[in-house]
């Protein structure tokens, strides 16, 4: 229903984004959004991972497949890992899986990767409003390989 | 291509001397340039042996089976750097194997051949040095090896296996230099429009039926249980649809990074011919770019995705 109501311009549909926020930096700096009533989008759904290495390709991509529009990646600057070295592991496999996505086709806003610490609220809250614009510009996630419809269907 | 006799010999030769538990080998297949890879256990069996331009399957593949035992094994430049690499991840002790290394002059595109002469049988073909001969009911083809050599054979730049036991005889070809046509293909595909690419893998990826022969022919897929087959949790399920073969590929290519060593028998395996090299071939080139690192040539380097540096790119978090 939302996908229709985007293809026909009535756009009432809203990104839906799930983010695996890092326990250590980035949820807490989630959380400090929330205290500090900073406001964005409520297009996220945010899932706490111990670590941004936790995450593997599997996880982004079955989010996307069971329904996600984007993902978001969120874990402590490098440096600032709670486990010391996990977010460095993390971005070299970041970087490889964004390539390969972008190689195949996939629109790079669909998955995205970021650093946000415990005392960035307001980052944070700049990031999702960034995330949540930049997903509703290339619109729903119609799964992998399938063709996305064509322009025709925006006139009906 | 290398005299049946004398390969045969110098194993059983090999296998006597050294006492070794096996040799593995190639045998003839049964079907028409497709030799299948055997282990050969006892001195009289050697004779089954043979080694032409259609070995592509990467024997690394079969020393999991064969752990804690003495093994000869076969090795081309691509087999070689696959033992390694093995090696490297403790899947097995160097010292158990004896390799074998034959200097490779890149094996043929059987699908080329097979299309241009329908119905070619292997005792059809002949090869001598750069050239290859095809009976034909009576007229006699000639071809030229390196027309027919498979992409990514063309594009090898390890065709000689190195720290071998054994290096059998440079076999009578010249070696073709390896051309950069697989980084030209993948670089061409990359600078694709967003939605011409997307395009070009839907196609190939959607006839994929998910039969894993390309995991099967891996030397480096042996988990004893595949993400693939995992139940809890269920990731994917084995019907060939759209979001199951892209999380399969996807996900294969990622545990790829900084191993795959671009053999081909992926490729080679597979029933519905999907273009993998142009998956691989470009994990490998992102491997190289981004991490200077070249899989299987080096056991003391740890892995790319084993460990990191603080001055890697950091262009991808937003």
């Amino acid at each position: 229903m939302a996908e229709q109501a985007h293809k026909t311009g009535t756009s009432s549909w809203e990104p839906r984004i799930v983010a695996f926020l890092c326990r250590w930096c980035s949820y807490a700096g989630a959380d400090l959004a929330g205290v500090s009533r900073i406001s964005y989008p409520p297009t996220t759904r945010v899932i706490l991972v111990p670590c941004s290495s936790r995450i593997s390709p599997y996880h982004i991509l079955k989010a996307l497949i069971e329904g996600a529009d984007g993902v978001l990646v969120s874990g402590c600057h490098p440096g600032d890992c709670h486990y010391l070295t996990g977010n460095l592991l993390a971005r070299r496999r970041f970087i490889l899986l964004k390539r390969l996505l972008a190689y195949l086709g996939i629109e790079e806003a669909r998955v995205k990767f970021s650093w946000i610490s415990a005392s960035e609220g307001e980052e944070f809250a700049q990031l999702i409003r960034e995330v949540t614009e930049e997903v509703r510009a290339i619109g729903p996630f119609h799964g992998f390989l399938r063709e996305v419809p064509g322009e025709e269907t925006h006139d009906g | 291509m290398t005299d049946k006799v004398s390969l045969a010999r110098t194993l059983q030769e090999v296998f006597q001397r050294e006492g070794l538990d096996g040799v593995i080998g190639y045998a003839a297949g049964t079907t028409p340039l497709r030799p299948r890879p055997t282990v050969v256990t006892k001195p009289e069996a050697f004779d089954s042996l043979v080694f032409d331009g259609f070995c592509v399957q990467n024997l690394a593949n079969y020393l999991h089976r064969h752990r804690g035992k003495r093994m000869g094994i076969l090795v081309k430049g691509c087999d070689r750097r696959a033992v390694r690499v093995l090696v490297q991840e403790k899947q097995i002790a160097r010292e158990d194997l004896y390799l074998i290394g034959i200097p490779c002059p890149g094996m043929l595109n059987r699908s080329q051949l097979l299309e241009e002469y329908p119905g070619l049988q292997g005792d059809q073909v002949a090869e001598e040095g750069d050239t290859l001969y095809l009976e034909l009911s009576g007229n006699r083809v000639t071809l030229s090896r390196v027309d027919y050599l498979l992409p990514t054979c063309r594009a090898c730049r390890h065709r000689v296996p190195d720290d071998v036991d054994l290096l059998l005889d440079p076999l009578p070809f010249t070696s073709p230099e390896a051309d950069g046509s697989l980084a030209d293909e993948v670089k061409s595909i990359a600078e694709m429009e967003g939605e011409e690419r997307a395009g070009l893998f839907r196609e190939e990826l959607s006839r994929c039926i998910l039969c894993y022969a390309c995991r099967n022919v891996c030397p480096f897929c042996y988990c004893e249980t595949c993400f693939t087959d995992s139940l809890q949790p269920a990731w994917m399920t084995p019907a060939p649809e759209p979001d199951n073969i892209f999380f399969y590929h996807v996900n294969r290519m990622m545990h790829m990074a900084g191993r795959c060593v671009t053999c081909g028998s992926c490729e080679w395996a597979c029933p519905e011919h999907i273009q993998l090299r142009l998956l691989y071939g470009k994990l490998v080139a992102d491997v190289e770019e981004l991490f200077a690192y070249e899989p299987g040539l080096d056991e003391t380097t740890p892995q790319p995705l084993s460990h990191f540096s603080e001055h890697d790119p950091d262009e991808h978090i937003g």
